[in-house]
């Protein structure tokens, strides 16, 4: 009898331990799974919500850069032509007046101050939208873009891959577009007398540009929330093109490193 | 009554296996001690009161032992190091909660679990009995910061990887160890004077989840960074 209680007890005993260990082991099961479930469902909510503001993001920057390439190509290809057209007709009225014996200041005044406009306009085309870019791709108007900023104050020095292959439209744009923010911010803020400007690119045509310069450089802690109106161009650009950007400063050596995928 | 061996269930192990699993189990304390030993500022700095329970954990289980060995009676001093051990484990979650009133809500279990305590020792005859209520009132006491603690989790849903969360490992280990100990705590007197043979099944029983917790505790404290 008292055996047969041990034996009774001995498995009421094992069972209402394993009835405990079940319920300790559930709890900590329920919570793993429960919150990577719901937690795996918010990453996907908020990954698709990512994806859709990066697409409305680059509709936008798309839509800005048609805007910026039509005001562009209307400048170069309307504006132009009929500012050349008043600098011939001012010609044709200058030697009327020469012709005429008459006073040709006025005339000559007004061919310069076309000269001038035509100059500007088309200055202002080319930053809008560079020709270069369309007809010979991002490497060489990046060289391009060197050559004019390069001074007595500034020397950028410029780098690219022996054969560049071109890659889309959309991300070239905005690499000339983070490239042109960058030496810019370069040139107002930071005081640096070399520069350099790194593009190489990889067997699957990804891209990587490396910008240096010895100026005095700037916290890149919290970069995102301390963002200029500048930098958050730079990085709404590279997030639109799911690029990636890291900001590496120090005092006399500043490195930004953009990757971007050449597909 | 002294306690002999590991705790008090040494001395009904009738199997080796018993004994072998009983002093692993004495053993396992030093295995979260050591990780703590080699960290220990950063441990301290993640949570002082993890850091002391771990240094309690040791301290009981060296002082005990050592007094069971040489057959002088313990209970006191387990006692004691229960009560320290309840202290910490409350404000170790007191500490990990997020919510406020959680925080406050577990501040009040230590006037209660004290006011319990020492009601099971009025009515208690220590001279008879081994005092199984006060720890099974202990074990219960402590389950309840740690089941409000993966209810916080599943609420606030903060960690996207969980299982990266030392305090994760530290609670998993806690919650079965502290869960079977109800049952075993509340049994034990019964079991000792009614089945003195079963009682090396729960000396194994809980050698095991001490282990067990032992191992769950050293995996949380490996996850703490380093300085």
């Amino acid at each position: 009898m008292a055996d047969t209680g041990g034996i009774n007890f001995l498995a009421a005993f094992m069972l209402g331990t394993v009835a405990l260990l079940v319920m300790a082991i559930g709890i900590i099961s329920f919570v793993l799974v429960y919150q990577r479930r719901v937690i795996t469902h918010q990453l996907e909510i908020q990954k698709k919500d990512e994806e859709m503001q990066r697409e409305m993001l680059r509709a936008t920057i798309q839509s800005q850069e048609e805007e910026q390439r039509r005001i562009a190509r209307d400048l170069h290809d309307d504006l132009g032509p009929m500012l050349s057209a008043i600098k011939l007709k001012t010609g044709q009225i200058k030697k009327k007046l020469e012709a005429s014996n008459m006073n040709v200041a006025d005339a000559d005044e007004s061919q310069e101050m076309i000269d001038t406009t035509i100059t500007q306009v088309r200055g202002i085309s080319h930053r809008l939208f560079p020709p270069v870019l369309e007809y010979n791709g991002l490497a060489d108007t990046i060289e391009d873009m060197c050559d004019k900023i390069n001074s007595d104050k500034l020397n950028i020095a410029f780098t690219k891959p022996e054969e560049y292959n071109r890659i889309s439209n959309e991300k070239e744009l905005a690499l000339y577009r983070v490239g042109m923010e960058l030496l810019n911010n370069i040139i107002r803020h930071s005081q640096a007398t070399q520069a350099a400007i790194s593009l190489t690119q990889k067997n699957n045509n990804s891209i990587e540009i490396l910008v240096s310069d010895n100026g005095k450089g700037f916290d890149t802690k919290n970069i995102n929330e301390k963002a200029g109106l500048g930098l958050k161009s730079i990085l709404s650009r590279i997030a639109a093109i799911k690029g990636h950007i890291k900001f590496e400063s120090s005092p006399g050596n500043t490195l930004v490193t953009i990757n971007v995928d050449g597909n | 009554m002294y306690i002999e061996g590991h705790l008090f269930f040494n001395f009904a192990c009738i199997l080796n296996i018993n004994l072998i699993v009983a002093y692993i189990s004495s053993f396992s304390v030093l295995l979260p001690f050591i990780i703590l030993l080699a960290n220990y500022k950063a441990f301290w700095r993640y949570n002082h009161w993890l850091s002391l329970f771990i240094i309690n954990n040791f301290i009981s289980e060296a002082v005990t032992g050592t007094l069971a060995v040489y057959k002088i009676y313990n209970m006191l001093a387990l006692d004691l190091f229960s009560i320290v051990e309840a202290f910490f484990i409350i404000l170790l979650y007191y500490k990990s909660y997020k919510s406020k009133a959680l925080k406050k809500f577990i501040l009040w279990l230590l006037p209660f679990y004290i006011t319990g305590q020492i009601l099971i020792y009025l009515n208690f005859d220590r001279n008879s009995q081994f005092n199984g209520y006060t720890y099974a009132f202990h074990s219960a006491l402590i389950l309840i910061p740690i089941i409000l603690y993966f209810w916080e989790k599943v609420n606030l849903l903060e960690d996207v990887y969980i299982t990266k969360n030392p305090m994760f490992w530290v609670s998993a280990g806690f919650l079965p160890f502290y869960s079977v100990s109800i049952l075993h705590y509340s049994l034990i007197n019964y079991l000792f004077y009614h089945y003195t043979h079963l009682l090396g099944v729960l000396g194994l029983i809980h050698s095991i989840m001490l282990i067990i917790m032992d191992i769950l505790l050293s995996k949380g404290l490996w996850l703490i960074p380093e300085e």
